[in-house]
């Protein structure tokens, strides 16, 4: 069973060193925590192992004609927003003209 | 749409793009669309875990920023207002998936079909790279099974890579938590993930 902290501050502490946004003096108070507290240097390895092993996720990209493919949806968008301004300005005239 | 309109826009920031497109230079809208759709592409597959799905929901979230060009102020970055858009939809679809169940990757874990992809013996994962692989589905799969608050932090952070500030303005969470959750989320994942992922091998 793993210990968790529900800590909230000290959470965010976690993921201020584990993703290096802490200055030096920060840094080496939480790091003297850590040499005293079994329990943050577990849940620091944790956040550590984990954010390396995101890293090793594959990337995943578009896929090839992509674009052509958005394009043909794109340009029925752009005719449905004709059609609609067209028809806004029939009514807006005769509309007028009534 | 000629090419030669696309290479004299690309020194131009996002922001400044979607101030082309505004004015109707629809050659800035394909070079959002050049910047950013692999990287929504990375972001969004960590919802639908489906080619299929992924690139309908890139293509929707792009429609949308054309639909809603008029709608975007310079006060906010491009990036932040895009990636709200495509969350927005990933949350929508996914409970939308869920309230089908479909969605195979939530499947229970005791249900027979599943079992074949649970591996009950660590011996057998001799060879490391093999073993980077397997804890590699393992993430994929614990990531789906998060909750959805947590997700959305991680990913944001740990697969998009943005910044805390842009993840506050995207998720409209407050710093502390956007933190704690990220943290919480990375503990979760490994308490998950379990045994498979020895920290040597990482």
């Amino acid at each position: 069973m793993i210990f968790t902290i529900y800590d909230h501050t000290l959470s965010a502490c976690i993921t201020d060193y584990v993703d290096g946004n802490m200055d030096t003096t920060e840094n080496t108070v939480f790091e003297e925590l850590i040499k005293i507290d079994k329990t943050v240097e577990y849940e620091v390895g944790l956040a550590l192992n984990c954010r390396n092993m995101f890293k090793k996720l594959p990337e995943i990209k578009a896929r090839p004609g992509f674009e052509e493919r958005l394009s043909v949806k794109l340009l029925m968008e752009m005719a449905n927003e004709q059609i609609n301004k067209e028809k806004f300005n029939y009514l807006a005239s005769h509309d007028t003209i009534g | 749409m000629k090419a030669i309109h696309v290479s004299q826009l690309s020194h131009l920031s996002d922001e400044d793009l979607m101030e082309k497109l505004q004015n109707g230079t629809m050659p800035a809208f394909d070079l959002l669309v050049s910047r950013y759709k692999d990287r929504l592409h990375n972001f969004l597959f960590r919802y639908t875990q489906n080619h299929e799905d992924c690139e309908d929901l890139v293509q929707e979230t792009f429609l949308r920023v054309y639909r809603s060009r008029d709608s975007y102020q310079r006060i906010a970055r491009f990036s932040t207002w895009m990636y709200t858009i495509a969350l927005n939809l990933a949350k929508s679809m996914y409970k939308k998936k869920q309230r089908m169940n479909t969605f195979s990757i939530h499947a229970d874990p005791d249900d027979s079909d599943d079992r074949e992809m649970m591996i009950e013996d660590t011996n057998i994962l001799q060879d490391e790279e093999l073993h980077q692989k397997l804890s590699i589905q393992e993430l994929e799969k614990a990531l789906m099974k998060l909750n959805e608050d947590f997700r959305e932090v991680i990913v944001l952070r740990d697969v998009q890579e943005l910044s805390y500030e842009e993840i506050v303005d995207i998720t409209g969470v407050a710093m502390g938590t956007v933190k704690s959750r990220i943290n919480r989320a990375r503990i979760q994942l490994q308490e998950m993930i379990g045994e498979y992922v020895k920290s040597e091998t990482f």
